[in-house]
């Protein structure tokens, strides 16, 4: 069949169309190629890899210098002088060599013979036995056997003998060759290592291609490898190849359309330096002078010009001193200048901005000269900021287990900046960030930050609140706090917000998961009446900060919501409402007080006011409570604390004496708490106090006096209780009316002496106890001086006036009876008919049989189960009731709904509300919440453009009216708003100001929002919305979870909350936390003129308290406090703590202490395997050698790397604990390198010995075994007495009753009585081993020196007879005198120092005079008060305090 | 085992320092005096007896005496005790400490000399002889701090090598915590030209150099004065009258608090 040709196709044509199409197709697939392609990832890598194309280049330039070259050649020269030095001594290495061969020889025959003999040794006892067997014990047989057995153990015996003797004479050989070899070795690897350092840097230069130049010379590797289509050439990882990055996260999880799948976070695809140290601003500093100085070598040897000679590093220096620092840099840099580790100064970093930028710029001059790649820096090729702590592999967040994303949340599978979900921080970044970043094709964005929000439910936290991500693993957060030896300021917000969600009281109305049990933050107000009138109640309500500026209690009312500008159809007039609303409460929470049974204050005694003042100053009321009004018992001119502390901070800010006294007179009272609560802050204090020591150290370097300017360390004001200057108007309104005054003494009388007899809660302890005055023989006595206490400081309470807060009552008017019947009714009508509404507001009864109307059958059916079951309450009810007229039961009614309504029961205790539920949302998942569930109001980006048209009306934080600005004026500010719709951004404007999503809002009052406006500052609302934005679903798995469960971190977590809520922190130092009660304790010292804390009166430092204290004691300890140091006018109040809380405290200073050793054990370990110490754990042999691969031999051990770490930690340690001080590590006097060197090595050998001391104090085992209690015999308790009184213990102890004639009349430490209860019978004897080591700058004296002899410094006939005595050894003298304290303890005595026998004293010349004037002759004082006693140990006394241990 | 190790290390730290320091010539001495009085021209302080009950020994030693504190003590003729003058600066020679230790007795429940001066690195001789306790507690700021008892009457320990005071400071406070109104203060300086002032206000510093020196004086109760410019040539005597019209502030206070701040 014939082909046809013709066709109903136009061929031609057709192949023109196919040829356009296919031409077509092409295209497109180029375009797709391209479109595919140019990624915009690409871009960041390319410049990642011509920044490390820079960097290897300028690495292997600093191999170029001539100090590096001549480094080189002296290692190499070393190396030469070994090796000619083993040369020379060929003939005693050969010698050690043959000796070694023989040796083997001999050890390998000497073992072949001990194991043949070993085993015929096995056959001969079968021998033995079986003739034993078959033939019985004293058959011939079975003896020779034995004989024949016998005989080989004994020649095995002397084989092992002697294979031990080759095997020592082996070592020893081996060490003795070791040590010839070591200079060689030694030199070998130095050398190796060094060469290594310079190898890979050529080979990194050369590998990222030197030269860049694309058309101009030859084409790069990476260049060709990264072309489309070609990129199959390199294969992964290939240095220079472009490629999608990924870390793939089994533990960490995502959800994905309610599918959970494991992360893979690409991110790494851009940030691509992001773990890499050589990115690190401190690195590259490092890098690029040293590159630096390489070209400017190069340069002047041909003559050029010099690139930027002077570094700004430090202006001021000149070349010489810069070129010694290089010298002993390795060395200076292990000494820290201050024990904490510098906090992150912001201006810091700007200086270290300036230098990266003029050193770039320096080195990018000559990079462009030689046509290559420059150095870059910025985002997004940054390191992270702290590679300790992340994604480097050995912190503890790897990169390969942790990833990004689950700390910084967004999209990690997308290599989009936009689909990445970055988040904007405001709307000007992200107008920038639309022009920078969005892809856009034909001028449209291909993606919007709006979309990719809304379909990534989280997005990327912003860089403040990314902490809140921690509680994933930490779920405690408590671990995550600042502690002093691993401060985590990365974690800052969530500690900081977790704190405050409970201490403002928001777990109060909010459910958290975790957070149930959270106190009540406010006063118990069931007895209300018995204490407040209803004047100071309504003020307060209204405007707590009128009386109060620093308190916590948020403001309810004038809010932008109530305020007359809010007025609508619906409110017509919201501050009549208020007030309505107030007095209703006021009524509701006085009438249904209920009386308690206080304590009556004692008839005949009268309170003194000054001495109440110098009682409140001083026994510890001000841990807790400021009080600007009280006088500084310490100053001279008796000024208060507010205006020293207030007028010092004015001068300080640059104003004279005279301006800053005026300034402070003309403030008013509220003035001043609330710039002492702004200005006057922990944190503030704390950093200025680092600042301080800076410049002291910076001042001693430079011998300069130091700038007291920078010297300024700035009071604390506590905002823990009640600033307390006005107290006296709050319980006494009216001093004129007679009755006030005596009822507010009565109640603080209670108060004081007994806090939860007024309420049930409180966290306020007892502070006057019977017990303080054991000294005081009876016991009425003891009840009258407390008694007499009380007094005084209750009525110094009433003394402290706020003479501008008039609490006068809100008059009630007709007005406002009419608004009270209008809310009523607005509350009855939605649930009843009109006309049943109208019967029940006027209290008429359903049917006329009942007994009462329906209006007081609704309080009465509120109230009555509060004031006892079935009928009983309701009989209480109606009694109270009868008095009131209908006005009165409708405010009790419109009281019972607004306490509801607006939660006042979440935090106080008041009648009718013991079981309600919380009235606010619950939280614990509220971060998981769909942003379409947050309400933005107005304020939804739907409405940007209504707002944009109204900036007066939504452009700021508050509502901008002169009703407001009082309220302003206490913020301090008055931002501008920005909502981003995010919930961090929601959550932050809601603490900020809670009603502003009602703005412009038209709502009926009981509608409208009711959360309260708490003030917060940035700072606070930061936190707040971090733990916020942690309260949700943790998406990672139980494995890389923190474990609390019976670790010392669990029971640090446990009690750290505790530890804070009791504030036990106020007072003592427990772990490096800035105790709020020590800056009262800071004194000058007369001598020097220095201030210094004043440790021996301050209240004790309990660092290390968990291997102090025995277990069953602090139980009875907490609640019943007894006297231990009665030389401290500051008192340790007793609390109120359940067994579990106090548990939980034990368990805490338990879990600080193990925590404490565990990294001490971590860091010691190493040092001490370095120094030679077998039983450090650790190889040491593998520590030297890691140390040594890098180092010169000559470099002291605390600058090798393996081991710099470990000594800097261990250095900041040890001046923290004040273990050693600056001066021993301060090198600045030393005049070279070696002998700064040597000054390090003394300091730091003095850490290590005290440090390890510390660490075997503080290694316990929990839970405690039950102490020992030694039992000596009489001969031995007689000689430990003896001892006692030899060393003259009881010169500052007291021993059992304290009372007893010819005890010390100066007490001035604990009392020995309590050893055997109170105290770990190893810390009693580490503590006599070296007290200044667990407790610097205590009295207690260094009696054994360590553990030597404490008669070494006598004089010799007498050292003879007492170490004949009681041993010459120092251990065995301190456990005689330890288990002499514990007998006697358990057999309940006293000891007294025995009288010197007659004729000993005083010794016969009376002591010369220095001065003839010194002293003047009179008549002969009165004798002693006590007689001395005799050495006998009277029977003690029933101690008052034994009774009150049981708990 | 670990503890001996670690005191090799820092008796082989020891050994180099003291080697060090055996090393370096005396500087030179000169044939020149310094010397004047130290006069109070303020009302001196009000000076309360000390009670000495609590320690039957102190008691019964000092027994028909009145005992003052010894740094409010003030000569009829108006002038100082205890003052500890020193040149500051301007010498320039390193010296070696004497190899006498520097003395201080403890006696009728004092310190005996209440004030003195050391060559930095010289050894202290602690003795006490008095037949009670007293404990031995220095308070220095750059130089190590000791505490340590001395319960028996004549015993003695000497303080040398890194246990001494090494570095320059002015001054040491040291103190007795059973007895609290028992203190000493050390001026530890990198040479020998010092002197406290004795009877009738009077100091002197022998064998200086000639030159050109600033002269500064600390006393525990009234403080320092402004450094003094002097210039002695070798052979002759300069002389100068210190007069105390107020108590100082001390200079360069460690850490001011709230009530120092004034400029």
């Amino acid at each position: 069949m014939p082909i046809p040709v013709e066709t109903f196709r136009n061929t031609r044509r057709l192949n023109v169309v196919f040829a356009v199409s296919s031409f077509a197709a092409m295209a497109s697939m180029l375009w797709m190629l391209f479109a595919d392609f140019q990624r915009p990832w690409r871009a960041f890598q390319t410049q990642y890899f011509d920044v490390e194309a820079a960097l290897a280049h300028v690495e292997w330039l600093g191999f170029q210098t001539a100090e590096s070259r001549g480094k080189h050649d002296d290692l190499k020269q070393a190396l030469a002088r070994a090796e000619k030095q083993i040369a020379e001594r060929r003939g005693e290495e050969e010698t050690m060599r043959r000796d070694a061969a023989r040796l083997k020889g001999d050890l390998q025959a000497a073992t072949l013979d001990y194991g043949n003999l070993k085993a015929q040794i096995q056959v001969s006892e079968f021998h033995v036995e079986e003739n034993r067997t078959l033939h019985g014990e004293d058959d011939a047989r079975t003896i020779h056997a034995q004989e024949v057995l016998q005989d080989e153990q004994r020649r095995l015996a002397d084989l092992a003998r002697r294979k031990e003797a080759l095997e020592d004479e082996e070592r020893v050989l081996k060490r003795r060759m070791k040590e010839f070899y070591a200079a060689r070795d030694d030199a070998a690897k130095k050398l190796a290592a060094f060469e290594k350092g310079m190898n890979d840097a050529r080979r990194r230069d050369e590998l990222y291609g030197g030269r860049r130049t694309l058309f101009g010379g030859v084409l790069a590797a990476r260049d060709a490898f990264n072309l489309p289509g070609f990129d199959f050439l390199a294969p992964k990882g290939t240095p220079g190849r472009q490629e999608i990055r990924q870390v793939v996260l089994p533990d960490i999880r995502v959800e994905m359309n309610f599918l959970h799948s494991y992360a893979t976070d690409r991110c790494v695809t851009c940030h691509a330096a992001i773990d890499n140290p050589a990115f690190s601003r401190e690195r590259l500093i490092e890098t690029l002078q040293t590159a630096l100085a390489a070209i400017n070598e190069q340069r002047q040897a041909a003559g050029q010009p010099l690139l930027l000679p002077h570094t700004p590093t430090d202006p001021g220096r000149d070349a010489a001193s810069q070129s010694r620092d290089r010298e002993g840099a390795d060395v200076a840099s292990i000494a820290p200048p201050v024990a904490r580790a510098p906090a992150p100064a912001q201006g810091n970093h700007d200086a270290s901005d300036a230098d990266l930028e003029s050193l770039t710029a320096a080195v990018n001059e000559y990079l462009r000269s030689t046509g290559r790649a420059e150095v870059r820096y910025g985002q997004p090729l940054l390191a992270h900021p702290d590679l300790d702590l992340y994604l480097s592999a050995n912190s503890p967040h790897p990169m390969n287990r942790m990833g990004c994303t689950v700390c910084h949340e967004g999209n990690g599978q997308e290599t989009d900046f936009v689909l990445a979900s970055h988040s904007p921080d405001g709307s000007r970044q992200e107008h920038e960030w639309e022009d920078k970043y969005y892809v856009r094709w034909l001028g449209l964005p291909e993606n919007t930050l709006h979309t990719a929000h809304e379909y990534w439910e989280r997005p990327m936290l912003l860089s403040r609140y990314t902490s809140a991500s921690c509680a994933k693993c930490h779920t405690q957060i408590a671990d995550l706090q600042l502690r002093e030896a691993e401060p985590l300021p990365s974690a800052r917000h969530i500690v900081a917000g977790r704190r405050l969600f409970t201490d403002l009281g928001c777990a109060n109305c909010h459910a958290v998961e975790g957070l149930e049990q959270a106190r009540q933050v406010g006063p118990d107000l069931s007895h209300v009446g018995e204490k407040l009138t209803a004047g100071f109640i309504q003020r307060w309500i209204e405007y707590p900060k009128e009386f109060r500026p620093a308190t916590w209690m948020p403001h309810f009312f004038h809010q932008e919501n109530n305020l007359p500008s809010s007025a609508s159809e619906d409110d017509p007039d919201p501050i009549l409402r208020t007030e309505a609303e107030i007095q209703a409460m006021t009524h509701y929470l006085l009438t249904f007080s209920r009386p308690y049974e206080p304590f009556e204050p004692p008839a005949g005694l009268k309170g003194d006011p000054q001495r109440g003042e110098a009682l409140f100053t001083s026994i510890g009321c001000l841990a807790c409570h400021a009080n600007l009004a009280a006088k500084d018992p310490e100053d001279a001119e008796g000024r208060s604390f507010g205006r020293k502390w207030i007028v010092a901070d004015l001068m300080h800010g640059g104003m004279e004496a005279a301006a800053a006294e005026a300034r402070f007179a003309a403030m008013s009272a509220n003035e001043r708490v609330d710039y002492a609560m702004r200005r006057l802050t922990p944190e503030r204090r704390e950093a200025a106090q680092h600042a301080a020591e800076q410049e002291r150290l910076a001042a001693e370097r430079e011998s300069r006096d130091p700038d007291p300017l920078k010297l300024y360390v700035p009071a604390a004001f506590t905002r823990f209780a009640p600033e307390l200057s006005g107290v006296g108007t709050k319980l006494v309104p009216d001093p004129n009316d007679p009755q006030q005054p005596q009822r507010g003494r009565r109640w603080l009388y209670d108060w004081l002496r007994e806090p939860r007899h007024y309420s049930e809660y409180t966290r306020m302890p007892r502070m006057f106890r019977d017990n303080y005055y054991w000294q005081a023989a009876a016991d009425d006595e003891r009840r009258v001086r407390n008694d007499q206490d009380l007094l005084d400081v209750a009525e110094y309470l009433l003394t402290l006036r706020h003479d501008s807060f008039e609490p006068r009552p809100i008059p009630f008017d007709e007005r406002r009876a009419a608004e009270v019947r209008r809310l009523v009714t607005l509350l009855l009508v939605g649930q009843n008919t009109q006309t049943v509404a109208e019967m029940i507001l006027n209290d008429e009864p359903l049917d006329p049989s009942d007994a009462h109307g329906m209006l007081t059958d609704r309080i009465v059916k509120a109230v009555a189960p509060s004031f006892g079951a079935g009928g009983a309450g309701v009989q209480t009810v109606l009694e109270r009731l009868a008095g009131q007229d209908l006005a009165g039961r409708q405010m009790l009614f419109l009281g019972n709904k607004m306490i509801n309504h607006y939660g006042c029961y979440a935090c106080h205790q008041i009648a009718g509300f013991e079981n309600a539920a919380r009235p606010g949302t619950e939280l614990t998942t509220w971060g998981r919440k769909l942003l379409a569930q947050l309400d933005f109001a107005f304020f939804a980006p739907g409405f940007a453009a209504d707002r944009a048209a109204q900036p007066e009306r939504f452009g700021r934080l508050f509502p901008q009216s002169a009703e407001y600005e009082r309220l302003v004026q206490d913020t301090g500010e008055d931002p501008e708003v920005d909502v981003q719709h995010t919930h961090a951004s929601f959550a932050y404007h809601k603490m900020r100001n809670p009603r502003l999503w009602d703005r412009a809002k038209l709502k009926r009052p009981y509608e409208k929002l009711k959360m309260p406006n708490y003030f917060l500052t940035h700072d606070e609302a930061t936190s707040l919305v971090t733990f916020l934005l942690s309260r949700q679903q943790p998406l990672v798995s139980r494995s890389v979870q923190v474990d609390y469960d019976g670790t010392p971190l669990g029971k640090i977590a446990r009690g750290r909350h505790l530890a804070a809520e009791l504030n036990c922190v106020g007072c003592h130092l427990i772990e490096g936390n800035p105790a709020n009660i020590q800056q009262y304790y800071w004194k000058r010292d007369a001598g020097s003129g220095d201030l210094a804390l004043d440790v021996t009166n301050a209240p004790p430092n309990l660092f290390g308290q968990g291997a102090k204290i025995q277990y069953p004691w602090l139980f009875g300890f907490l609640n019943h406090v007894e006297m231990l140091r009665p030389w401290l006018t500051v008192r340790m109040p007793s609390f109120y703590l359940t067994h579990d809380e106090t548990t939980a405290l034990v368990e805490y200073f338990v879990g600080l202490t193990q925590a404490e050793a565990g990294s001490l054990d971590a860091r010691l370990r190493l040092i001490r395997a370095h120094l030679g110490d077998p039983g450090g754990g650790a190889n040491p042999t593998r520590v030297r050698e890691e140390a040594d691969e890098a180092e010169a031999p000559a470099a002291p051990w605390f600058t090798w790397p393996a081991l710099k770490p470990a000594a800097d930690w261990l250095a900041r340690f040890a001046l923290r604990n004040r273990l050693i001080t600056h001066y021993d590590l301060d090198t600045s006097g030393a005049s070279s390198p070696q002998d700064a060197a040597e000054t390090l090595a003394a300091g730091l050998g003095k850490a290590v010995e005290r440090a390890s001391f510390l660490e075997r104090l503080f290694d316990i085992t929990y839970p405690f075994l039950p102490e020992a209690r030694p039992a000596s015999p009489q001969a031995r308790y007689e000689k430990g007495r003896a001892l006692l009184w030899e060393l003259k213990c009881l010169a500052c102890h007291v021993a059992g009753d304290p009372d007893a004639p010819g005890t010390t009349l100066d007490i001035k430490a604990p009392n020995f009585d309590l050893t055997h209860r109170r105290l770990r019978y190893d810390w009693v004897r580490q503590w006599l081993i070296d007290p200044q080591v667990i407790q610097p700058g205590t009295n207690m004296p260094q009696l054994f020196g360590g553990e030597q002899s404490a008669f070494r410094d006598y004089p010799p006939e007498a050292r003879e007879a007492m170490e004949q005595a009681y041993g010459p050894d120092g251990r065995e003298q301190i456990r005689l005198l330890v288990d002499f304290l514990y007998d006697m303890g358990h057999r309940n005595q006293t000891v007294v120092q025995p009288a010197a026998p007659p004729g000993a004293t005083p010794s016969a010349a009376p002591p010369t005079d220095e001065f003839e004037e010194g002293s003047k002759k009179v008549e002969p004082p009165p004798a002693a008060e006590k007689p001395a006693a005799p050495p006998v140990e009277p029977e003690k006394k029933t101690r008052g305090g034994e009774d009150e241990f049981v708990p | 085992m670990k503890r001996d190790t670690i005191r090799f290390l820092a008796a082989a730290t020891a050994g180099c320092w003291l080697a060090a320091a055996a090393a370096s010539a005396g500087g030179p001495m000169g044939t020149a005096t310094i010397k004047g009085t130290v006069q109070l021209k303020a009302p001196p302080a009000a000076a309360m007896a000390i009670k000495m009950d609590a320690d039957p020994f102190c008691n019964q030693v000092n027994a028909g005496k009145v005992v003052s504190p010894q740094g409010k003590m003030v000569f009829s003729d108006g002038t100082l005790p205890y003052a500890f003058v020193w040149i500051k600066s301007g010498i320039t020679g390193k010296y070696d400490p004497p190899a006498d230790p520097l003395v201080i007795n403890q006696e009728g429940c004092m310190y005996k000399p209440h004030v003195a001066g050391m060559v930095c690195g010289q050894s202290i001789l602690i003795k006490n002889s008095d037949d009670t306790n007293h404990n031995i507690h220095s308070q220095p700021k750059k130089n190590p701090v000791f505490n340590f008892s001395q319960p028996k009457k004549d015993m003695t320990r000497t303080l040398t090598g890194n246990d001494t005071f090494t570095r320059p400071e002015v001054m040491v406070k040291i103190k007795c915590d059973v007895h609290p109104w028992m203190s000493a203060y050390v001026g530890v300086v990198e040479h020998p030209f010092f002197a406290v002032s004795a009877q009738g206000g009077k100091y002197e510093i022998k064998n200086v150099p000639g030159g050109k020196y600033k002269l500064g004086i600390w006393h525990e109760e009234w403080g320092t004065l402004p450094d003094v410019e002097i210039e002695v040539a070798d052979g002759a005597t300069a002389e100068h009258v210190f007069a105390y019209e107020k108590k100082t502030a001390a200079a360069a206070p460690r850490e001011v608090g709230v009530q120092d701040l004034g400029r």
